[in-house]
């Protein structure tokens, strides 16, 4: 059951009053001074030192120093909310460090519209708090949490500095709507959709302000959010200062250098010219004639070593007297990260302050917290990344042919054209690689973006019904970003015209919660909570585009009236855009304890959504889960060698509502640009309407799920394994199939289609099998499986497209009843003798003579079924050590690296007049076609092992001591993300989220060294 | 904070609370406030739609339905793709996209480029539908019968292409069926093979395309040629109606018999045609064109595809001109497609000007050896000439080639080089005025012309016994060409002027169907390719591709759907 339990701030404040109270009581033998500090180093402040057997107590003062007078020999203990009890022998002058444990039992979590104490959950939730000495490269918040909880998958999409991960808690529950699950930020929840100019709604947080993640994972969990339930949320909460504090000031910094860590093996330049000639028809073929006399490793030059550093200041420290109190913390940030690929980096500027003020003898608390982020991002001329691969290595980076004037020098293939100017007289062959290295030098687009996070939250316990709490929270999120370009006429970018533009959107996101809460105990046995409250969020974005280009000053043409358009506009665009997305919710929680082993909590949300019409609108999300602390049973009371066994049982409904606009009304598009317009007849400017496919049917998709928990400790918690089972049925999908031709006014539309069903199974296990004064050892598994199957699709229908697409427009992947979705619908390639794949043979499955669609099969899928990580610390003294591992097994990928070069007979585009390089493993297949792209030749197995990170630190403390100062503290560290990879996979990184690899921006291998000061 | 204030408070918090809460609901409602969303129908931008949806790709560059490359979308270049690569005409070595499939003669339902085709015509139709049920277009008849005749058109189209598609007559979310389901022979209770439905949905598209192309005749505007500046230039009238009823009644016997030369129309067919040709459209010859023009060495028939073919005169040709402009109306699919997929960058027109676009190398199509032959005795003279080279030796207009570099077998299908090409379309103005724009052109499509309506008389006029007026129709034609006329012609001499005349405009397949010169195991007329042989002659392929099979992804969609009889059905 949920218990009124404070936060722990509150709690730190009661033992320290309660500390300094016990300490009068104190009798002199000998005196004991000692220093108190948690595994960072960092001093912990009222902490509980108490003589055991006796009344001699004390708290330890705002360095983390306690004095008191013990018995030479007596037994001390030093306890403090949230880290594990120490006992220590007194001596004159001790040294003891708490292990923060986040596993503690009696340790408070972060739930939906609360806080519950661990024991007491009925869901499947798992905290965490960041590790702050066991991680690679940190740049967001993902970073913090990748690998570290059974059954959360998270893998950035791209190595771009900056970048978005893709986050997925047992797997997601839809096909078409968003599958990321829903995240709060200091009781905000965030829109899910990007702000303009950022590329991750998770950005905005410096991952240095995080204090801990709460994953929800089950219905019962999170059907207190309901409509926004169904993939999971996740609760991150910023760190606070701590009552009464000194100021306390701590540095982190982190410097680090970034590598390419695989290429793809192209041919280089004597490998081409022996294909060519090979190939061609010998050195006289026009084709080898041809050839240019360079030498270039295109991918060489565009990539670099990447230096990065980034930067964190903290003060927190706390005001006040005996009657209030305000704690604070205030914190800024700098990160500059330079990309591997040229001209490619991220910078972010944070800053954030909290204050958490406790008023009149505790009953109003308060929680006021700011946070800022600026962020720019050159993304890069990505574009570079797959011609660099493509691009003939026989050709020089630049010359001094006046051919290439038009590009600043660069090579590029050109044709001869006079319908620019005689300054111009050459036209870059559009169906030919650009020059890489062009592209990169010249690309000038940037991003930035600008946000806002705020929130005002109070907690007021009424005075003389101090069973009723009143709880708000108002929160509001303001984003402004853009993109903005800026060319001349030298580029490949904006050839000859130049062009400018800018594409701006401004975001605000309102949300105001209340809810009143009841708890009282009737007798011993029967303890009640109950919560219900309203809420309301609203999402506005509006933003506008513009687009310029110029006739250059040579130009010499007329318009139709003769006049000379040299330096006049040649086109133009602009565009405003304006949405909005409103949610109105009631919700409501009931917990139930029986004899204080017997849990029972009830939830419900009732959600209206303005994103459906009238009638669908609104949708109810109950759920009700169970626990037995069967630790707490008479016969288990006393086997110390278990220390925690509990049982949970839970059900729940949620929803999913996330269809990215307004949908349901018909409307139309219309044109908003000034040359597509189609003028005809009297007075008609020639603007375009477009009826837009519509759905005023369209509902909620509902989640319900089923799920069994079982949490075990053994040894005061120094082993501990958490098992979930989990069953969730997914009806009213959202998605997108194609429709019948001419039944809305268009060929998809986003419908509730059919039945998804998701199960699996969750382990986690974390052991420490050392731990004593100079050593400690911990390490731990996750392991998730989850299977995922279509059940019914729209309409009776058997199969419809899932979006991936190869080739030239192909569907390949396919959701298909009684398979997984995502499932790949492929021919079965047939192979020569040498085992190398025969262009356009596939096995004809059904035997009936033709290749047809009959013969395609489903065959694997892009999802892992196994996901896992497991971690490893080992500390002596001052050193640490600690790796991570992640683990993917049974994803499938399609190689399309290998795919788009399957022509081998393009290579040398006689038609079009240019080369383009390959690998000579695909050369050596000899196919003279693209039009193969669905053989499941190219779906190969990605499981993977990677190794993220391993680190070594050691701390240090007393820096610097002198007589009024306590000294530095701190840790200094090394660490490399990204170490190595285990795969079977033949393309160039495993973990594609899409289930496709193309040329997307690698991930980089880092080495980071940095340092933690505390002054 | 004093205490009793707090307290004062609660209720206070409670009630704006409760104030709140009840106009939160109405916030629900609020619905979409996205400017270029809009709620109401604005008539003339709805209108428009229904023209732009002929040659434009969509809204704003975008295509109208998800497909991978925006030009691939529009009408005009899935109309050449189905009806001319299929043909003696031409050909494409690209090997994306279904092209490849069209060029042996071998379509199949999950082509890519029969679906595209296909949504096109379903899209564009459903476009018609819409604006012709609005109240508010009630009021203007003319602009109302404008669209029912692109309607019928396109539903003509479909009748040609697919036989037995969807039928959608009106707006509707039901799940559309097919068209012999509407037939009024058509018994729901009874099975029948799928050679009778499409016998039946054949049957019945021919019958009310029929009946909507004489409905709407009677609103649209009287037969009146016009020029660019004219605000109406681009608007069907009456002629329109005429051309494409003479197409249709011409077409007969392949929609209602299977067979082309058992038609029991071919004196409608010449009616229709008549009505066109006496009309105020007129083709467009020496005496229209311009002193300037001549004086570059252009003939009449190339202005009738150049950059300023809405202003240079040769506008008086065209009964449905699609518009293109490289400052207004830009796509990547209409016209420029016509230019872009037959040009590479070191090809020149008849008078040796480049493009007049710098989109000019996509080259991709070439003619088969046996469209040469309906110019020449002997293609191979074409080869390694230049189309100025080309115009100095030939006796016709017409044979607007470049054979510099090229081959004149296509075969290896693999580069542009092998076969032919043609510089028929170009971006120049015949005044040597300057584009609107480098890149995308300002060549209006004429989709329809008034030589067809010519064509189709003499061969309506030679089934029907009119020898004599055959031969003023096929003279007139030829006259225009510089051609030498002849005082009789045969319906073979017919079926190779059309190559002639309309050769690479989007019409060939149905008429080497009519004469019976397509599908089928018995048929001697061949082509470099045909049915994927790539000897001289190629190889017969059967009747039933004289139909395309509706796309896989459009029968897996729609449960009411049967396919196309003699394709694969998906199981």
């Amino acid at each position: 059951m949920m218990k009124q339990v404070n936060i722990r701030i509150p709690l730190r404040m009661l033992s320290l009053i309660l500390g300094l109270f016990l300490s009068v009581g104190a009798f002199a033998q000998i005196t004991v001074k000692g220093h108190v500090k948690d595994a960072s180093g960092e001093d912990i402040i009222g902490a509980t030192v108490r003589v055991a057997g006796t009344q001699t107590a004390t708290v330890t003062d705002f360095n983390g120093v306690f004095t008191l007078k013990a018995n030479q020999g007596a037994t001390i203990t030093v306890s403090y909310v949230g880290y594990q009890t120490a006992t220590v022998t007194a001596a004159p002058t001790l040294e003891i460090t708490l292990q923060d444990d986040a596993a503690v039992l009696g340790d408070v979590v972060v739930i939906g519209y609360g806080v519950a104490k661990k024991n007491d959950l009925t869901g499947s939730v798992t905290a965490i708090k960041p590790d702050e000495k066991n991680h690679g490269i940190i740049t967001t918040a993902q970073d913090m949490i990748q690998g570290k909880i059974a059954g959360v998958n998270v893998n950035t999409t791209s190595g771009e500095p900056g970048g978005s991960a893709q986050i997925r808690i047992r797997g997601g529950a839809s096909l078409n709507a968003s599958n990321s699950p829903l995240i709060v930020i200091d009781g905000m929840p965030m829109d899910n959709n990007n702000t303009k100019g950022m590329n991750n709604p998770l950005s905005l947080v410096n991952p240095n302000d995080i204090e801990s993640f709460t994953v929800l994972k089950d219905a019962s969990a999170t059907a207190i959010y309901g409509s926004r339930g169904s993939n999971g949320v996740i609760i991150i909460t910023t760190k606070k200062g701590r009552k009464n504090q000194a100021p306390k000031v701590a540095y982190n910094g982190t410097f680090s250098v970034s590598s390419v860590m695989k290429k793809l093996d192209v041919m280089d330049a004597n490998e081409y010219r022996e294909f060519i000639k090979e190939y061609y028809g010998g050195e006289e073929s026009d084709a080898y004639k041809g050839l240019g006399d360079a030498s270039t490793d295109w991918q060489d030059e565009i990539y670099r070593n990447g230096i990065s550093h980034d930067h964190n200041v903290s003060v927190t420290g706390g005001i006040g007297s005996q009657t209030w109190s305000m704690p604070y913390r205030v914190s800024a940030g700098y990160t500059n990260q330079q990309g591997i690929l040229k001209g490619s980096d991220y910078s972010r500027v944070t800053a954030g302050f909290t204050v958490n003020p406790s008023l009149l003898d505790d009953h109003l608390n308060l929680n006021i917290n700011g946070k800022y982020a600026y962020s720019k991002t050159n993304p890069g001329g990505q574009g570079a990344i797959g011609n660099a691969t493509r691009m003939d290595p026989t050709r020089p980076i630049k010359s001094d042919s006046e051919e290439f004037n038009g590009w600043g020098g660069y090579w590029q293939w050109t044709k001869p054209t006079t319908s620019y100017d005689p300054t111009f007289p050459y036209d870059r062959n559009s169906d030919a690689p650009s020059n890489p290295v062009e592209q990169v030098e010249n690309y000038k687009f940037n991003k930035s973006a600008n946000v806002l996070l705020g929130n005002f939250e109070a907690d007021y316990k009424i005075h003389g019904l101090e069973d009723i709490r009143l709880h708000m929270n108002l929160a509001g999120e303001y984003s402004n970003g853009g993109e903005y370009t800026d060319y001349g006429p030298y580029n490949t970018y904006a050839y000859y015209y130049g062009s400018n533009g800018e594409d701006t959107e401004k975001k605000y996101n309102l949300v105001g919660t209340g809810y009143a809460q009841y708890y009282k105990d009737f007798n011993k046995d029967h303890h009640f909570d109950i919560m219900a409250g309203y809420e309301y969020s609203r999402t506005k974005y509006w933003g506008n585009n513009w687009f310029k280009s110029y006739y250059p000053s040579t130009y010499q043409g007329t318009d139709d009236d003769g006049n000379p358009k040299a330096g006049t506009l040649n086109s133009s665009s602009e565009k405003n855009w304006k949405g909005q997305m409103i949610l109105v919710s009631w919700y409501g929680r009931a917990n139930y304890t029986l004899m204080d082993r017997y849990l029972f909590t009830f939830t419900a949300r009732y959600d209206g959504s303005s994103r459906f019409a009238d009638g669908h609108r609104w949708g109810f999300f109950p759920s009700a889960a169970a626990a037995w602390r069967i630790k707490d049973e008479a016969f288990l009371k006393d086997v110390e060698a278990v220390s925690d066994l509990k049982l949970r049982l839970g059900w729940g409904k949620t929803g999913q509502q996330d269809t990215g606009k307004e949908y349901y009304t018909p409307t139309y598009q219309m044109t908003t640009s000034n040359d597509h317009l189609y003028p005809i007849g009297e007075g008609n400017p020639g603007t375009l309407f477009r009826p837009l496919v519509y759905n005023n049917d369209l509902t909620w998709e509902t989640t319900t799920t089923w799920n069994l928990g079982l949490d075990f400790g053994m040894f005061d918690q120094r082993l501990t394994l958490n098992f979930d089972a989990y069953k969730r049925n997914t009806t009213d999908l959202l998605c997108t199939p194609t429709i019948a031709a001419g039944q809305n006014y268009d060929n998809q539309m986003l419908l509730n289609a059919g039945e998804l069903q998701n199960y699996g199974i969750e382990l986690a296990i974390s052991g420490k099998p050392i731990v004593n004064n100079d050593w400690f050892v911990e390490l731990g598994v996750n392991a998730a499986y989850n299977k995922n199957e279509v059940k019914e699709l729209y309409g009776g229908r058997d199969m419809i497209e899932a979006g991936l697409k190869v080739g030239m427009q192909k569907n390949l992947t396919y959701h298909k009843v009684g398979e997984p979705a995502n499932s790949f619908w492929v021919y079965q390639q047939v192979y020569d003798e040498a085992g190398r794949p025969i262009q356009g043979v596939y096995v004809d499955r059904n035997g009936d003579g033709n290749i047809d669609d009959n013969d395609r099969y489903f065959y694997k899928n892009i999802a892992a079924p196994w996901t896992g990580g497991f971690y490893l610390k080992v500390s002596y003294k001052n050193w640490d050590l600690g790796t991570n591992f992640r683990a993917s097994l049974g994803n499938y990928v399609y190689n399309d690296l290998i795919e788009s070069r399957m022509n081998t007979d393009v290579r040398y585009n006689a038609s079009k007049n240019f080369y383009e390089n390959t690998t000579s493993d695909v050369a050596a297949l000899k196919w003279k076609s693209y039009d193969y792209p669905l053989s499941d030749y190219f779906v190969q197995n990605a499981s993977f092992l990677k190794c993220d990170n391993i680190t070594l630190g050691y701390n240090f403390e007393e820096l610097l001591k002198c007589a009024s100062y306590n000294g530095l503290s701190g840790r200094i560290y090394a660490s490399c993300t990204n170490v190595f990879t285990i795969t079977k996979y033949s393309g160039l990184d495993p973990e594609q989220t899409s289930g496709f690899e193309g040329s997307v921006y690698p991930r980089s291998r880092t080495f980071l060294v940095g340092l933690n000061l505390n002054f | 904070m004093k205490l009793n204030i707090i307290k004062a408070m609660v209720p206070a918090v409670m009630l704006l609370f409760a104030a709140g809460v009840t106009s939160c609901m109405n916030d629900l409602d609020k619905g979409n406030i996205d400017p270029n969303v809009q709620a109401e129908p604005d008539l003339n931008a709805l209108y428009s739609k229904c023209y732009a949806c002929l040659i434009l790709e969509g809204m704003d560059g975008t295509a109208d339905f998800t497909v991978d490359d925006n030009g691939k979308s529009t009408y005009i270049r899935n109309l050449f793709n189905a009806n001319v690569l299929s043909t003696d005409e031409g050909i494409c070595w690209w090997t994306d996209g279904g092209l490849e499939d069209y060029g042996k003669n071998t379509p199949k339902p999950n082509s890519d480029a029969i679906r595209f085709l296909y949504y096109r015509l379903i899209m564009d139709i459903s476009y018609c539908n819409h604006y012709l049920e609005l109240d508010a277009a009630q009021d203007d008849q003319t602009k109302l019968a404008e669209v029912r005749f692109i309607r019928a058109y396109l539903y003509y189209q479909m009748l040609d292409l697919f036989g037995d598609p969807s039928f959608i007559p009106s707006v509707s979310s039901d799940m559309p069926r097919q068209a012999h389901a509407y037939s009024a022979k058509y018994n729901a209770d009874q099975s029948y093979t799928r050679a009778e439905l499409l016998a039946l949905g054949r049957e019945h598209l021919f019958g009310w395309v029929e009946n909507e192309l004489k409905t709407a005749e009677a609103n649209l505007m009287d037969p009146q040629p016009k020029t660019d500046s004219d605000p109406n230039y681009g608007r069907v009238d009456k002629a329109a109606a005429w051309l494409m009823l003479s197409r249709l009644y011409l077409n007969a016997g392949t929609y209602l018999n299977n067979d082309g030369q058992n038609n029991p129309y071919w004196a409608q067919a010449l009616e229709y045609a008549e009505k066109v040709i006496n009309s105020s459209y007129s083709l467009f010859d020496d005496s229209k064109m311009s002193a300037t023009a001549k004086n570059f060495g252009y003939t009449p028939y190339d202005l009738l595809f150049m950059g300023d073919n809405g202003s240079n005169g040769a506008s008086c040709e065209a009964i449905f001109p699609l518009l293109q402009d490289g400052k207004v109306t830009k796509g990547w699919g209409g016209s420029m497609f016509f230019v872009a997929a037959m040009w590479n960058s070191e090809m020149s027109t008849v008078i040796g000007m480049d493009a007049g676009t710098t989109n000019n190398s996509w080259a991709g199509m070439r003619c088969r050896p046996q469209l040469l032959e309906k110019f020449t005795s002997n293609p191979s003279s074409y080869i390694g000439k230049t189309a100025a080279e080309i115009r100095a030796i030939s006796t016709d207009d017409r044979a607007i080639f470049w054979g510099a570099d090229h081959t004149l077998s296509v075969f290896p299908n693999s580069e542009f080089s092998h076969g032919v090409t043609t510089p028929k379309w170009n971006n120049n103005y015949s005044n040597g005025g300057t584009p609107h724009d480098a890149g995308d052109v300002d060549i209006d499509f004429f989709l329809l012309r008034a030589a067809e309506a010519y064509l189709n008389a003499a061969e309506a006029a030679l089934h029907t016994g009119a020898a004599d007026k055959a031969k003023n129709y096929m003279n007139a034609i030829r006259n225009r060409a510089h051609a030498t006329t002849r005082d009789s012609y045969t319906l073979d001499d017919v079926l190779d002027e059309r190559a002639r005349e309309l050769y690479f405009e989007g019409i060939r397949r149905p008429d080497l169907i009519r004469y019976n010169r397509f599908g089928g195991i018995d048929v001697t007329y061949g082509w470099e390719g045909k049915g994927g042989n790539e000897t001289y002659t190629g190889a017969a392929f059967e009747k039933y591709l004289n139909v395309y099979p509706i796309p896989s992804t459009e029968v897996m969609a729609n449960s009411n759907l049967i396919q196309i009889d003699g394709y694969t059905e998906i199981e």
